[in-house]
């Protein structure tokens, strides 16, 4: 085992971010959410300025000339087909997120746009800003960041790293070799801080879902057994190296979703969602790009705090989450062209998300416009009942609630075991194989930093910390992207 | 008071790191 200086002060940070959360959760998350607060207040511009920035080069990079360059030697084959590969980005871009939010994001936006407008158009902005939020930018962010680890990568031969860029770029000199430490120190804390969260998700979710189901009455109780169980279920995979099975696992939940999608379309009410998703998805297409500007300027303090707690802070949390996603799916890429794979990587899961959202979100708005609207009462005592509630208006209730369980539970297990991965390879220097021991050393930190962020308990509170955690990345990823276009027009001129 | 100072500076660091950006793009390549 190598213990090189970047994996001891990385570990050093997470583990005292884990200790400080488990020792004052209160006090870690009021923090976090007084600096994040500021920080978007005074920067948030910064923020929207930079996922339309990714997104307007991505849409460039796709038509341009450098479109045709692959991501590998120049005949280099994909690994994989490209129907296997689409089904991979689906796998990276679902996840617990989409279980926990699917419903219960619409309902709050309609409740808080019901304020500005006549509910009817406010539920068609709640949709269209969900779609904002999960849709193109955030996957021109991962797109992006994931297309340069995946050229410098596999066309130039470099470690899979975020110094990588930087010294391949601009050339390995002092300033460079210590900059590039700096990004990479910066990734681990961002993706293990992200992925603490996400796990803390999946803790409430599941507990939430099992508590209804098995008829307990405070949810409460059954958040450390759930824990205990989600860390030894993660444990194991950490140990060995099972990388086919997780695969299978991570498909086994997205079928599960995709399953329970299909179901509530069929089931409800068919016409009233394909009405929904179908002008959902043009008022989204049609006004994407200039929304992606938005930054609530002239509002007052009611809806800007509704803006930096929704879309800012799903835009950093896509901005957290673009090391760990990008890796996966630079490495399900290889051999791809840059035009194939940000079409792939941008257009194919935002479709997904549309979807989705479509059929959880307006079965949400049926509720409160053709039903006793107590759905919405139900989302604003607590997010995390909100999607299990909705399923116990349809048949097969027990069935579906179960199923949901399931798949949470395997996403955040699945996501774990590859987040272990994926720190591990970040801490030694790029290793495509780091060791067993340094893999569980990993897993060890992203459950107490989970543990924390249980403690931390508010979903809101531990969106601030993963916000607080990914800020400093706000000013990785355009290095990364500037260093990408530097050595694109460098190719060509050689 | 030093919270307004503290995010003054701040803000110079965003607008001198957009500018390190722009920097950046144009450098000329150091072949080690």
């Amino acid at each position: 085992m190598t213990a090189s200086p970047l994996l001891v002060v990385a570990l050093t940070i997470s583990a005292a971010v884990a200790i400080w959360g488990i020792a004052d959760p209160e006090g870690l998350g009021a923090l976090a959410q007084t600096i994040v607060s500021v920080q978007f207040d005074s920067r948030g511009w910064l923020i929207m300025l930079e996922a339309s920035a990714f997104l307007f080069c991505a849409i460039y990079l796709a038509v341009s000339p450098y479109g045709s360059v692959r991501l590998g030697p120049d005949d280099a084959q994909p690994e994989f087909s490209t129907p296997a590969w689409i089904a991979m980005l689906f796998a990276a871009g679902m996840g617990v997120g989409l279980l926990f939010y699917g419903t219960a994001e619409p309902l709050t936006h309609l409740d808080t746009l019901s304020g500005f407008e006549n509910p009817p158009i406010a539920a068609g902005q709640a949709l269209f800003v969900t779609y904002l939020n999960w849709g193109f930018h955030a996957w021109a962010i991962y797109g992006v960041v994931g297309l340069v680890i995946a050229y410098f990568g596999f066309r130039r031969g470099r470690p899979l790293l975020l110094s990588t860029p930087l010294r391949d770029a601009v050339g390995d000199v002092a300033w460079t070799r210590a900059l590039g430490w700096v990004f990479d120190l910066l990734a681990i804390v961002a993706i293990a801080v992200g992925l603490a969260g996400s796990l803390a998700m999946g803790v409430f979710q599941v507990q939430t879902g099992l508590a209804g189901l098995i008829g307990v009455e405070s949810p409460d109780v059954l958040t450390y057994p759930v824990f205990a169980a989600i860390c030894l279920a993660f444990a194991i995979p950490l140990r060995r190296d099972l990388g086919e099975g997780m695969a299978r696992l991570s498909n086994l939940a997205m079928l599960i979703a995709i399953a329970l999608m299909a179901y509530l379309l069929i089931i409800g009410p068919t016409g009233y969602l394909m009405n929904g998703i179908v002008s959902g998805f043009g008022r989204y297409v049609f006004g994407v790009l200039p929304a992606g500007f938005a930054t609530a300027e002239f509002f007052d303090r009611g809806i800007v705090d509704w803006f930096q707690g929704w879309t800012l802070n799903y835009m950093i949390w896509w901005l957290a989450w673009s090391p760990f996603v990008g890796v996966f799916i630079a490495r399900i890429s290889r051999g791809r062209t840059i035009r194939e794979f940000l079409i792939g990587v941008i257009v194919a899961p935002t479709l997904f998300s549309i979807l989705w959202f479509g059929v959880f979100g307006g079965l949400g708005f049926y509720d409160a416009f053709q039903g006793e609207g107590t759905l919405a009462e139900v989302n604003r005592a607590s997010l995390d009942a909100t999607t299990f509630a909705l399923l116990e208006r349809f048949p097969f209730a027990w069935l579906s609630q179960a199923a949901t369980i399931l798949a949470a539970f395997l996403f955040v297990v699945t996501s774990v075991v590859s987040a272990g991965f994926v720190l591990a390879m970040f801490a030694t220097g790029g290793d495509e194989n780091p060791s067993a021991g340094i893999r569980t050393i990993w897993g060890g930190v992203l459950g107490a930093l989970g543990l924390a962020m249980v403690l931390v308990g508010d979903v809101a509170l531990v969106r601030s910390v993963i916000a607080l955690s990914a800020i400093a990345f706000v000013f990785v990823a355009p290095v990364l992207l500037v260093c990408l276009l530097r050595s694109l027009v460098y190719e060509e001129r050689r | 008071m030093i919270g307004g100072l503290l995010d003054t500076v701040l803000n110079l660091t965003v607008f001198a790191y957009l500018a390190f950006l722009g920097w950046l793009a144009v450098h000329p390549y150091r072949d080690p």
